[in-house]
Order: C-alpha cells, then sequence, then structure tokens
C-alpha cells in the first residue's frame, strides 16, 4: 500500500493554505470553487503519497489546474446548489476587483494571482503552469496593461 | 523584461487578504484522505468520512468525512457461527440454511420531504431511526430531522424547530436521540443558540442545554460523547453519519451524561495538540474512537472517560465493528487503480475542460473487495482480503440479524449490500438502489440497524432524489421446501418437509426419518 505522507501534507497545508486559498480565489473569483479545488489538491496529494517530490509546489500547480478545469467544465454547476458552509463574506469593493480580475483571460489571471497573491517570481510561476518565464512576463504585462486600463476608466 | 510586478496593483491584490479564509480540507481515514469539501457535495469528498465526497474512505476532519456515512454501530451481536439464510432478492448463499432469520431487501423511494433532501447521517435507536440532512425546497438551506420506526417512511414533524437551524450528526443511547442544531444563515428567522437538542422518540424534541463549539461523535454507553471543536460551527450538516467535520483544531473531548454538565475526557498517553476526532463505536462492551494525530490512532475506553490508543493502524479505512471488536475496513486497491488508471489530474497533465470528469470516470472504475482488519485485544489481525465488494467506497460494516452487513457500490453505479456470517465469505444482494446520476465521485450510502431493520440511504445529490435500501428480518423464517425420499414412521413418502410439519410431523431431515409429533 502506498504510505500515506499524512505528516508531511498536513505540515503543507499549514504552511500555504491561506495563500494558496486566497490566490485561488483572485484566479477563480469563487470562493466556493475556491475552496473545492484546494481541497481536491490537498486530497489528491494524500492519495499519491510517495509518488510526490515537492508536496508544495505539486498542490499549487494541481489546485490551479483542478480550478481551470473546473471553471471550464462548468462543474461550478453542480457546486452552487449546495451551499452547507456559510462562504466567507466578500467586501464589496473585494468582490469588485474579483470582477475586474474575471474580466482577464484565464492564463493572466492565474499569472497574477500567483505573482502577487502568491508571491511566486516569474520564473516559479511559469515552473508551476509548465510554461516559460517568458509567457509567464508576457501575461503579466499584458494583465498589467488591462488591469490599468480598467482602474483608470473606473476613477473618471 | 521587468520583474513583472506592479506595485500599484499589489496595493489592490492586498484587499484579499481582508477575505477570511475557510477551512477546505483535513486529513482522513479510509484508505486516504478525505476532504471536507468533497464529502460536502455529496459527495466528491471526506472522511467521514468519509469519508464521507463520495466518501469514503476516508475519515475526514474535519475529522472525517463523508463518508457519509455510516451510522454508529452499537454493541454487535453478529459473529455468529449458523449460516446466513438470504432474501429471495438475494444471491443465494452456498452455506446451509438453518437458525438466522430471513432479510428481505427492498428499494424504496421514500415519500415526504427526506425524497428531494440530501441525507447525511441516520442513527438507529430507542424509538426506531433518525436522520438528519439538508433540505433546498426553497432554494435555501432547511436543517432537517427524520424519523422513521420501519426503515420505508420517514416523518418530519419538527419542521418549525430545525427550519431555521443547521442540524448535526444524530447519535443515539438507548433511551434518546441527541442533536445540536444551530443557526442557519440562510434564513432570516435562524435562532441565535447553538443548542443540543433531546428527543425520546423522534418527533418532539426539547433543548437541553448550549452546545456552542461542540460536535456529536458518538456515545459511550448512555454517555454522550463530543468534540470541542474550538471555534462555532458553520452549517455543518455535511457531518454526515461518523463522518463529521468538526473545524480543527479540536480543543478536547467532552463526556457527558446528561447533555448539561460537560467533562473532559482523559488521554492518558497523551493527545497530541493537531488531533482531530471521528466517531465512536462500541464493540465487546467497550467503546473505541477514531481520529488522527500524527497518524490515524484508534483510542479504546470502557466507560467513555478515560481513552487509551491501541498500536498503529495496519490500514488507512473506516473504523467500524466486527462482532465483539473494532475493525477497519479498508480499501487497498484504490490507490494502486488510480495510480494505475493514471489520473489526469497532476503534473504534465493540462487541466482541460475533461481533466475532472476523467478524473471522476477513473474514481468510478477504481475498487474492489475490501480488506478487513480486526483488533483481537493485542493486535490488529487481518480477517479477510476479500471483505465487501467490489466498490469504490466502503462507508461502514454494521451487525444486523445475526449477520453484518455492508453497503456496497457496484460497477454499476448502484448501492448495494454485501452480507457476512463470519466477515470473510460476502455475498452481494441482487437488489439495487439508484445512486445519483447527476456526476460526482462515488459516495456509500449512510446506514444504520436497528434489532429488525437495516437501513442504507443513498447519498445525496444535487436535486437528486433519495433512494433506500432497506432490509427487514422476516422473523418466520419462509419454510423452505425440500423435496425428497423420506422415511416417516412407517411410511415413505415423496413430499416436501413443509407438507409434513402441516400434517404434525416432526422431521429428522439429516437421517430422512419423521414421527408424528
Amino acid at each position: 500500500m502506498v504510505q500515506v505522507r499524512t505528516r508531511d501534507v498536513v505540515a503543507v497545508y499549514r504552511e500555504v493554505h491561506e495563500r494558496l486559498w486566497r490566490s485561488l480565489l483572485a484566479f477563480t473569483g469563487d470562493p466556493e470553487l475556491a475552496s473545492d479545488a484546494e481541497s481536491e489538491a490537498f486530497t489528491q496529494a494524500m492519495r499519491r503519497g510517495d509518488e510526490i517530490d515537492d508536496i508544495a509546489a505539486w498542490v499549487w500547480r494541481s489546485s490551479f489546474r483542478i480550478a481551470a478545469g473546473m471553471l471550464s467544465s462548468r462543474s461550478r454547476e453542480r457546486v452552487a446548489q449546495h451551499r452547507l458552509v456559510a462562504d466567507p463574506v466578500i467586501e464589496p469593493s473585494v468582490a469588485e476587483f474579483l470582477a475586474l480580475l474575471g474580466e482577464l483571460s484565464e492564463q493572466q489571471r492565474a499569472c497574477v494571482a500567483l505573482r502577487y497573491t502568491g508571491g511566486f517570481t516569474p520564473t516559479e510561476i511559469a515552473d508551476l503552469l509548465g510554461t516559460s518565464s517568458g509567457t509567464v512576463r508576457v501575461q503579466l504585462h499584458r494583465a498589467h496593461a488591462a488591469l490599468r486600463q480598467t482602474l483608470a476608466d473606473e476613477l473618471r | 523584461m521587468d520583474d513583472g510586478f506592479d506595485p500599484q496593483l499589489a496595493d489592490r491584490f492586498r484587499a484579499l487578504e481582508r477575505v477570511s479564509v475557510p477551512a477546505t480540507w483535513s486529513p482522513g481515514g479510509s484508505g486516504t484522505v478525505t476532504a471536507m469539501r468533497s464529502a460536502r457535495r455529496g459527495r466528491v469528498v471526506v472522511f467521514a468520512a468519509a469519508a464521507a465526497v463520495v466518501t469514503v474512505a476516508l475519515v475526514g476532519v474535519a475529522v472525517f468525512t463523508r463518508d457519509r456515512g455510516a451510522s454508529v454501530a452499537g454493541p454487535s451481536s453478529t459473529a455468529s457461527t449458523t449460516v446466513a439464510p438470504v432474501g429471495s432478492s438475494s444471491t443465494v448463499s452456498t452455506e446451509p440454511m438453518v437458525s438466522l432469520p430471513e432479510i428481505d431487501w427492498q428499494t424504496v423511494r421514500p415519500e415526504g420531504s427526506i425524497a428531494s433532501s440530501n441525507v447525511d447521517a441516520v442513527v438507529s435507536g430507542p424509538a426506531g431511526f433518525v436522520a438528519t440532512g439538508v433540505g433546498l425546497a426553497d432554494g435555501k438551506n432547511w436543517g432537517r430531522v427524520w424519523h422513521s420506526t420501519d426503515g420505508l417512511t420517514w416523518t418530519e414533524s419538527a419542521v418549525d424547530l430545525f427550519g431555521a437551524r443547521w442540524v448535526s450528526t444524530p447519535v443515539a443511547t438507548t433511551t434518546a436521540y441527541f442533536v445540536i442544531a444551530g443557526p442557519n444563515t440562510d434564513r432570516a428567522d435562524a435562532p441565535a443558540d447553538t443548542s443540543l437538542f433531546r428527543s425520546v422518540d423522534g418527533e418532539t424534541w426539547q433543548p437541553i442545554g448550549p452546545a456552542d463549539g461542540l460536535q456529536l461523535l458518538g456515545v459511550a454507553g448512555d454517555r454522550l460523547v463530543a468534540v470541542a471543536t474550538g471555534a462555532p460551527q458553520g452549517f455543518s450538516s455535511d457531518t454526515s453519519g461518523p463522518s463529521t467535520t468538526a473545524p480543527m483544531p479540536a480543543t478536547g473531548l467532552k463526556v457527558s451524561s446528561d447533555g448539561i454538565t460537560w467533562a473532559s475526557a482523559a488521554f492518558p498517553d497523551g493527545l497530541p495538540e493537531f488531533t482531530t476526532f471521528g466517531w465512536v463505536v462500541a464493540a465487546g462492551g467497550r467503546f473505541y474512537l477514531d481520529g488522527l494525530a500524527d497518524d490515524r490512532v484508534v483510542w479504546e475506553s470502557t466507560d467513555g472517560l478515560e481513552w487509551h490508543h491501541l498500536p498503529a493502524l495496519p490500514a488507512q479505512g473506516v473504523l467500524a465493528t466486527l462482532g465483539d471488536a473494532p475493525a477497519i475496513v479498508d480499501n487497498p486497491d484504490l490507490v494502486p487503480c488510480h495510480l494505475a488508471l493514471g489520473l489526469p489530474i497532476g503534473p504534465g497533465v493540462p487541466g482541460d475542460n475533461g481533466a475532472i470528469d476523467e478524473y471522476i470516470e477513473a474514481m468510478w472504475q477504481c475498487g474492489g473487495p475490501a480488506s478487513i482488519w480486526r483488533w483481537d485485544g493485542t493486535d490488529w489481525v487481518i480477517v479477510t482480503e476479500a471483505g465487501p465488494g467490489p466498490s469504490p467506497q466502503f462507508g461502514t460494516v454494521l451487525p444486523f440479524s445475526g449477520r453484518l452487513v455492508a453497503p456496497v457500490i457496484t460497477p454499476e453505479r448502484t448501492l448495494s449490500v454485501a452480507t457476512s456470517v463470519d466477515g470473510v465469505a460476502w455475498v452481494t444482494s441482487d437488489v439495487q438502489a439508484p445512486l445519483p446520476g447527476a456526476g460526482g465521485t462515488p459516495q456509500t450510502a449512510i446506514a444504520a440497524a436497528s434489532a429488525d431493520v437495516a437501513v442504507f440511504i443513498t447519498p445525496g445529490g444535487m436535486g437528486e432524489f433519495t433512494n433506500l435500501l432497506v432490509g427487514t428480518t422476516v422473523r418466520e423464517s419462509t419454510p423452505q421446501p425440500t423435496t425428497g425420499l423420506l422415511a416417516i414412521g412407517e411410511f415413505v413418502m415423496n413430499g416436501a418437509i413443509t407438507e409434513l410439519h402441516d400434517a404434525g410431523f416432526v422431521v429428522d431431515a439429516k437421517e430422512g426419518r419423521g414421527r408424528r409429533a
């Protein structure tokens, strides 16, 4: 039987949980989906046991992929009906900002979420997303431009 | 090219730090881990529990997840050495029929509010069954408590009392049922208190004391056992069955005889700071508590007040009872199967539209017969590597009508039941209840058994109808016509034993002889 490294995974959860969840919130704009994606990633990490070398990196990578899959496959429809646990209260200003991020492309959102909420460098983001650092920098540049433009429009 | 950092945008992102972060996951049992969210979802995840979802296998955490299921197994009357007759709707056992009563298995689409609600937990008690869950009749959450004496018809008599509350997993002593219920923030008329409610008949309920931060795990005799979570609970009806989802970390185990005064349980062996508790089962006059500290742990107690940990578990399965001893029901094929199928979520695999669906599909394909490990008083001993199954999820093993019963998920993605007399040889019934078809990962049913009725309830699906698989003991065994050449006194008859009985003969079928009574 695959040995489950409970302690290691739990330690990673305690270390990255808040940062990861907020990054997923920025990426998805949906606290419920952020929770689902994070939960599923940690569950998978436990199941895979020793197959994973770097648990933290794996969880970051997988949770974003899971979230992306949920967004695009509309799994959300199944989720929406089952609000058993109250979602965190999202302030209106935060909700507006999340809506703003929602205007970005999926890849741009992933990059800015990992950059600003996750605290990763472009090179680290590239490693997590399986792309080049150049691509990440380009996506960040485009996201910055789009967000600045929108924010400027809002201030007018 | 810059470093991709804009200080002004960074300020905007800092606003996210004002969002409170919910607990999303906790390690669980059964084979792997349970994720709170999954369990909650009908099954998406655990631990139970395991879970509880589709549960299982996982004891979750907040303790053990959704496995939704299993009820707390009372002291077992199983481990009979006699052979189990099988109901007419079940696969026929090859073993001889003798003394055990038959079980009539049937599937039921219940009427009333239970039909369209998510049932999260069920327990057997002094006046039948009590189940709790969530109703979504008007698009908002309703706390629900149902009662049934026969497992077939369910009533919800305390709508006004629980409608504006969340309701926790029910537990039962020999004299009463208990649930904890608190404010349901989904409803404007929600009361402010979180209280322990008691019922003798399962229909009428009275609040008997405050229960802020408490979560019921089971009973030890007539003592209630609860975990003090150290945090307010949310709408936690997903604490199905033994699978509960108490926020981590737990601050301690509490015990009460009256539901009003709570004492702290003692752990002479020590209790790690980071400990979550699962649920309590009773076996052989003792009580067993499932939990997760640095590793999975089972504690043993004679009174619920003092708990001693047993040696390390040999597997990560669900805590159940097997005869007069606790047991671990594990699915050893689950993880290797997942690995062999190459689940689509992981390094090198894009999270495209089909990834989640592929993952769910893989979960349905995995699973096999359970392994059962039994505590023999000194060590964990494997009973069988071919237990109930095949199934991707195992919720529990319950003692019922002189044998063991366990819910299983069939390859056809239906809910069925496996029975065994000794825990070694298992027979899966032909009766199958539909599982929710709205997708999601496989989850086991919640289950409970009284002396005469065993109830399996399909895990709640989003908008899916609830289905029941109910086993009823047929006390008066159906006569089994056995045709043969029998010597009755001085007569030689070619007939049926039942006909001879009816005619007033006592028949020794073994000897093929009989005499008039």
